[in-house]
């Protein structure tokens, strides 16, 4: 595809491809309104170079969304990641709940990079290696933060066990 | 397992919602982007002005060495923090020390990667094996680590077996370590260990104020603690500073009687400060500030916001009356800095990292090491009043892309108000090689070899000096006035 250097190029990828665009900024922030301003941020990043995009412009803004989050978090201190589940103990999700929701609290306790590994490697259907390439970190960091999410899920919500593997 | 949580993620990505973009996206985005052009142009216009002026100076139109930077009059054996401090990239080619009786330290630093300290005497930089110290937890800006005003101490965060947590006093002289676990007060210590972060010694070294958070549910409770390491005992926990959901935690200050005070997010960003009895002296919305540090006598605190500024707060803790206003100096920092203070050294002076702004909105990651002096006390001064400052610069540091963050041994600069020149790291950029050793001494008889010939080459090579100077100051300021004229356009997505 040649440089798209134009306003309405742009447009017209802003209007097709926000709502995947916050889907995956949604997973990643678990938030509405970090999501809204994670993928500005990242569309904005994105219209600077736009001249200078060759090819599909999604893989390119896309990268940007993922390691704003993570940088993002680094650079404000997001300490706080959970929402009000207070003081829930390991193992404490019921076994009875919804799936999703179990899913959706587990996910609310990794870090930004934990969940930005899990969302590229099982919602993105990444390997291992393209993580590394796209958030332009090393292969044995992606591996032990995908170590590590995996068993803080199995840690936070052991009926998940199904879902995410009994693990090593 | 893989298609069964790809489908359940994809059950909660349909929570997204359709997401609105600012239609004035573009517009911004272009409009950033002219001016990084324009900067850049202007960056590449002043260095070559700069090169031809110096290049001329350096050809053989003239035979005599270019002027030596001024040197410092300096006590060579006089413990200080080295005039220019270099962030460590990775391990730096360190080896790991085992032997953590390494001496008093001036500057301590974490990267991500590792702790490391550069001892006062001498400023050589050393790769510590902390026990329990666990980098990872600690990248990035949460500090982890800090050095005590005389720098004869190292507080971290620990994190040892069976998850046990908590904090970590080195004796850099005996090379001791001291540990207090932290646990939720109240609560059994086995279930509902602490993390600790955001260390700050108190001005007289006495106590050690934290962010901690539980360590197993994603950071989400949050208490502030003080704990007196002389004493081995935790001297006060206030849970009421938790902040808001979503919220970045703010680094608490404390006083060398022990109170501490932080910027609460969930209240408005009401500055609270309480004393070791839990009870609150004070409760006034700072919504915009960041950190700071307690006046010698607590008094009064500085502080600053996280983003670039043009100014700190000066906040008389006894009332809630409207903060003092110091104005940082506009020649030295044009676009603002973010101020990450350190240490009252005065009744009138703050020590302070400065990152100067280097465009509208981005500061360098490099600092000033920055005496900041107040025009009068802040007694002096009237509530809601402003105060022009004078910054002397003592020292660089240089960050880079090292993603360090430093502590440094504030006594160590207070008492004298000065730096000393160390030999730089071997991975400082720019250190030449071991094997350049030799080439050096060779310049150096070469030099001595050398006659100038003085005379009108002198007065030539002044005059390609200036020319250079001048250039570089005339494209500074075209930098400058293009800078200032985008200075107030909107930048950054995401605010829209």
């Amino acid at each position: 595809m040649a440089p798209m250097a134009d306003e309405p190029a742009f447009a017209e990828f802003v209007v097709a491809r926000t709502p995947a665009l916050m889907r995956t900024a949604y997973l990643l922030t678990r938030d509405h309104h970090l999501a809204e301003d994670l993928v500005q941020t990242a569309l904005f990043k994105a219209a600077m170079q736009w001249d200078r995009v060759e090819g599909e412009p999604e893989p390119y803004v896309r990268r940007i969304l993922y390691t704003e989050n993570i940088s993002r978090w680094r650079r404000r201190r997001h300490i706080v990641e959970a929402p009000a589940s207070h003081l829930a103990e390991p193992g404490a999700f019921d076994a009875d709940v919804d799936l999703k929701v179990s899913l959706e609290r587990a996910l609310d306790c990794l870090t930004p990079k934990q969940r930005t590994v899990l969302v590229l490697r099982y919602y993105e259907d990444l390997t291992e290696s393209e993580t590394a390439r796209v958030l332009r970190i090393g292969l044995g960091t992606v591996k032990s933060t995908h170590r590590r999410a995996l068993q803080r899920l199995r840690t936070m919500a052991p009926h998940l066990g199904e879902l995410i593997g009994a693990g090593t | 397992m893989t298609d069964q949580l790809r489908t359940v993620l994809d059950r909660i990505a349909d929570d997204a919602g359709p997401g609105t973009v600012d239609p004035s996206l573009w517009g911004r985005a272009r409009h950033a982007r002219r001016v990084q052009r324009r900067l850049r142009v202007a960056a590449a216009a002043a260095a070559v002005v700069a090169l031809a002026g110096l290049g001329l100076a350096g050809t053989g139109l003239v035979d005599d060495e270019p002027p030596a930077p001024p040197v410092k009059e300096q006590d060579s054996d006089r413990p200080a923090v080295p005039s220019t401090v270099f962030g460590v990239p990775g391990d730096g080619g360190l080896d790991l020390e085992t032997d953590l009786a390494v001496g008093p330290a001036s500057v301590a630093i974490a990267n991500g990667t590792d702790a490391f300290v550069v001892t006062a005497d001498d400023g050589v930089y050393h790769r510590l094996r902390l026990p329990g110290y666990d980098a990872a937890t600690y990248d990035e800006e949460l500090r982890g680590i800090a050095l005590s005003p005389d720098g004869t101490q190292l507080a971290y965060g620990f994190q040892g077996s069976e998850s046990r947590t908590g904090l970590r006093v080195l004796d850099l002289t005996t090379g001791t370590v001291w540990t207090e676990r932290l646990w939720w007060p109240g609560t059994d210590p086995e279930g509902y260990n602490l993390h600790a972060w955001d260390l700050q010694w108190s001005p007289d070294g006495r106590y050690v104020g934290m962010s901690a958070a539980l360590a197993w549910v994603g950071n989400t409770e949050h208490v502030y603690l003080v704990v007196e390491p002389a004493a081995r005992r935790v001297a006060h926990a206030d849970v009421r500073l938790s902040p808001l959901l979503g919220e970045a935690s703010r680094p608490p200050m404390v006083s060398s009687t022990g109170q501490i005070a932080a910027v609460i997010p969930k209240q408005q960003g009401l500055l609270r400060v309480s004393d070791v009895t839990g009870r609150s002296t004070l409760g006034r919305r700072m919504q915009h500030l960041w950190g700071g540090r307690f006046s010698p006598d607590g008094r009064w605190l500085v502080m600053s916001g996280r983003e670039l500024g043009p100014t700190v707060d000066l906040i008389r803790t006894s009332a809630g009356s409207e903060p003092v206003t110091a104005v940082l100096p506009g020649k030295r920092y044009p676009y603002d800095a973010v101020v990450d203070l350190l240490a009252w050294t005065g009744e009138r002076q703050v020590l302070a990292l400065v990152q100067p702004g280097i465009g509208p909105s981005t500061a360098s990651p490099d600092a000033d090491l920055a005496l900041v002096t107040l025009d009068r006390a802040p007694d002096d001064a009237a509530a809601g009043s402003s105060l022009e400052t004078d910054v002397e610069v003592l020292g660089r540091v240089l960050v880079g892309e090292s993603r360090s963050v430093v502590s440094i041994a504030t006594d160590l600069v207070s008492t004298d108000a000065s730096t000393r020149d160390f030999d730089a790291p071997p991975f400082a950029p720019g250190t030449p090689s071991p094997d350049a050793g030799s080439g050096s001494a060779g310049r150096d008889g070469e030099a001595g070899a050398q006659e100038s010939s003085g005379g009108p080459t002198v007065a030539l090579t002044t005059l390609l000096w200036v020319v250079g100077a001048v250039g570089l100051v005339v494209a500074g300021v075209f930098v400058a006035s293009v800078a200032r004229r985008t200075r107030h356009a909107p930048s950054g997505a995401g605010r829209g």
